[in-house]
This record gives structure tokens, C-alpha cells and sequence, in this order.
């Protein structure tokens, strides 16, 4: 158990800027209209960069916004690049050989091949960005027609909601990460 | 130990359940915040760890997940105290009070509907409600109102094997119900994610939370509700 206070978001979207978001979100497939949600069909689970220009456009609206905070701000600076696996970019190398090498250092990842690691990191990557753009589109203020703008999460809330869902408690499973492990996680 | 949220909502909450550190050395002095989260295991109701994403994914890839459906680990990321007056959700109270979503998340669907409705001419779209085969539960079922969008989705689920429309499932309570629910379960053979992840509002004390679950528990939510509901009336400090 584990107790914090709650901020609201740190900034809400205009109008202009959600339908940017969700017009962005449907020519990737990942919007479902019936419950204003994203989601991720099975055949696209593995796929490298899901949510890369979703990130990037998040960047763009909030890099010069004062009321956004600047650990936020360096989250969706980087998260493309993960998300993608840009291997020429050392963030990126950082956060999956270090979840990588949190995994093989606890003895987690034996008899599993190089692909079926990769592919695993890929997808909680992705359903990480499902939790982190879900969050966006259900936070913010709401408009006249009722509707919530979307918005930024605090950057402690967005880790200690469904994003830290993601990141999971100390499980006892095959491939619980260490606490080293949990890198990928907390950046993307 | 003592846990306030503020607004008179005090809860004796069991004190094994944080790390000696943070108890305070007086059993009358309350810890001060607005939220907690605890992990749980269904139906023992006692503490247990949840499994990261990737744990289950690689679980999955490799075809060693086995379902239970019937004892589960539960993650409450957070639960607050909902004083009335965060009912009031006007642009200037949702920018200063904790998050109010729970009470507002089908109001924010109809009204998603009607937006979408009015934005592809649709005359009379609504959400319509049916009694899920889950005890206490209702489906939800949205009109399609971006049908050239949708059926892109659909014929290529048809291409990749599987029923688009079948990815999700949204749940409401029934008519008459002890708490407020608001829950998205996806459907693992089709989507990406497995869980089941809903908002609660329990009517009886007025406490509301995020609750995340494995989709194939989703039978026993109505008991996990009531469960949840009757633990913390009983942590209630009147």
C-alpha cells in the first residue's frame, strides 16, 4: 500500500489540439470511437514506433507550455525514440539494455531468444503508450459540450496510475523485473 | 493506523499493511494524504503483488499464461475520499479538485456519442444499456458513428482473424446498485492489453477508485465491488 496526494492535470488541450490528437490516433487505427479509448488490436501489439508520432505531436504541444513540468516534458521528448527502439539514440539503448540486463542479471530471461525478448519489450512498450495517451484523453476539463478536453496528467500521477499498472508491483512471476528492470517502464 | 483524506474521512486501516517507517510512533496521530493504493488477491482479500506488463506479455508470447479467473491479484492504483462537492464539475472545480471521473465517465460517453453524432450528421444516436450475462453488471453499446472509419477496422480485422468489434467491452452497474461503475474489459484474443480497468464510486461511504483486474476475472466483479465496499466500511471511522 502506498499513499500520495492527488494535483489535477498539469494542462488541459483546446479542442484544436484533441482533435489533432484523435485524428492522428484514427490513421493509426489505435482510436475506438464507441468508447472514445485507445486500443491496440492484437496485430499490432508487436509493432515498433506504435505510438511514436503520438508522442512527438504531444511533445509539440506542451515543449514551450510553463504549467507543463519539465520531468514531463523530457518523458514525451524521449518516448518516441523508445517506442521505435531508435538504436542510434542512447536513451533508448539505455532503457532496454537496462531492463534487458535487470531481466538476465535475476536469471528471468533463460531459454528465451533474442526476437522473443525484443518482441516482449516492444509490446509493454505499446501498452504503455495505450495507458499514457488513455490517461490524456480522459483527463483535462470539461467543455460546453460536455466533453473532457484531455490533457496532461501530473507526471507523478501518470506513474502512479495505469502507467504504474504497467510497471506492476514486486510479483513473484518468471520475468518480474528488478527494480533495475523496471527502466523501460518508467520512461516509456 | 489512522489514514485521513480530508473532509472527516478517516479510515482505520491495517497498519501491517505499510512499511514500519511511515506508522507513526502515536496510534492517535493520522497519516495526511488524499489517496492510497493497495494490491490485493481476490477472493482471499489479502496483500499480493501484481504482475508488470511484461511479465505478461512474455507469459503470453511464449504460451505459458494461465488464466484464473477465479483468484486474481487486484491493483486499486489509487482510492480517494469524493466530498459532494466535487460534484460540481465545471471547468474551475475539475482544475481544483482531485479527480471526479468515476460519477462522470458514462455522462462523458453519451456526450462523446452526441458530439460524434452531430459531427457525422447521425440524427438520434444514444448509448443503450444491456443486462450482461455478469451479475450486476450492464453492457454499454455506443452507436457507430464514424462508419468509414470503423468498417476499415473491421474489414481488416476480418483479414487478420479477428472480430474487431468483439476487442472490448464496456460495463455500467445495474439499475439498482450499492455502487457507480464505469469498467473497459479487453478481450484478450483480440486486443493487445488483458485487463479489465474501472472506476468505482461506492455509494455507501462515499470513497471511489481506479480497480485493474485480468479480463478473464471480469464473472466476479460485482462480488469484488461489494467486497472492496464492505472492507472499507469496516476501516470507516464514524
Amino acid at each position: 500500500m502506498t499513499s500520495s496526494n492527488i494535483s489535477p492535470p498539469q494542462v488541459a488541450f483546446t479542442s484544436d489540439q484533441l482533435a489533432g490528437l484523435i485524428t492522428r490516433l484514427q490513421a493509426l487505427g489505435l482510436y475506438n470511437s464507441a468508447s472514445d479509448t485507445v486500443v491496440i488490436p492484437k496485430d499490432m501489439a508487436a509493432s515498433s514506433g506504435l505510438f511514436a508520432s503520438i508522442y512527438s505531436y504531444i511533445y509539440s504541444i506542451i515543449q514551450n507550455n510553463p504549467h507543463v513540468s519539465a520531468e514531463t516534458k523530457y518523458w514525451f521528448s524521449q518516448a518516441p525514440a523508445i517506442n521505435r527502439d531508435d538504436t542510434s539514440t542512447a536513451v533508448d539503448n539505455f532503457i532496454r539494455g537496462t531492463t534487458e540486463y535487470g531481466l538476465l542479471y535475476g536469471g528471468k530471461l533463460s531459454g528465451q531468444s533474442q526476437q522473443a525478448i525484443n518482441s516482449g519489450l516492444q509490446r509493454t512498450s505499446n501498452l504503455i503508450g495505450l495507458n499514457v495517451v488513455n490517461s490524456i484523453l480522459q483527463a483535462g476539463t470539461k467543455t460546453a459540450d460536455g466533453l473532457n478536453s484531455g490533457g496532461i496528467p501530473t507526471f507523478a500521477n501518470m506513474l502512479s496510475g495505469d502507467i504504474g499498472a504497467a510497471i506492476g508491483t514486486q510479483a513473484p512471476l518468471d520475468y518480474q523485473q528488478t527494480l533495475g528492470g523496471w527502466a523501460n517502464a518508467r520512461a516509456n | 493506523m489512522l489514514y485521513d483524506f480530508g473532509y472527516g474521512a478517516i479510515l482505520r486501516v491495517p497498519k501491517i499493511l505499510f512499511p514500519d517507517s511511515a506508522i507513526p510512533k502515536d496510534p492517535n496521530e493520522a497519516l495526511h494524504f488524499d489517496r492510497l493504493s493497495l494490491v490485493f488477491e481476490y477472493p482471499e482479500m489479502v496483500q499480493t503483488t501484481y504482475p508488470s506488463l511484461l511479465d505478461l506479455v512474455m507469459q503470453r508470447d511464449s504460451g505459458h499464461y494461465v488464466p484464473t479467473p477465479d483468484r486474481f491479484a487486484v491493483l486499486i492504483p489509487w482510492l480517494f475520499y469524493f466530498h459532494g462537492e466535487f460534484g460540481d464539475t465545471s471547468v474551475e472545480y475539475a482544475n481544483k479538485g482531485p479527480d471526479w471521473r468515476p460519477q462522470r465517465m458514462f455522462l462523458d460517453l453519451e456526450a462523446r456519442v452526441r458530439y460524434q453524432a452531430k459531427l457525422h450528421h447521425i440524427p438520434d444516436a444514444k448509448v443503450t444499456l444491456i443486462d450482461s450475462r455478469n451479475e450486476g453488471l450492464r453492457e454499454v453499446h455506443a452507436p457507430v458513428t464514424d462508419k468509414a472509419y470503423h468498417d476499415r477496422l473491421v474489414k481488416k480485422g476480418e483479414e487478420n482473424g479477428y472480430d474487431y468489434d468483439s476487442i472490448q467491452t464496456i460495463y455500467v452497474e445495474r439499475a439498482v446498485s450499492p455502487y457507480e461503475l464505469y469498467m473497459i474489459c479487453q478481450n484478450p484474443d483480440v486486443s493487445a492489453s488483458m485487463e479489465c480497468k474501472a472506476y468505482v464510486y461506492m455509494k455507501s461511504n462515499h470513497f471511489q477508485y481506479r480497480m485493474i483486474f485480468p479480463s478473464e476475472a471480469v464473472a466476479h466483479t460485482d462480488s469484488l465491488v461489494r467486497t472492496i465496499n464492505t472492507m472499507v466500511d469496516g476501516w470507516l471511522q464514524k
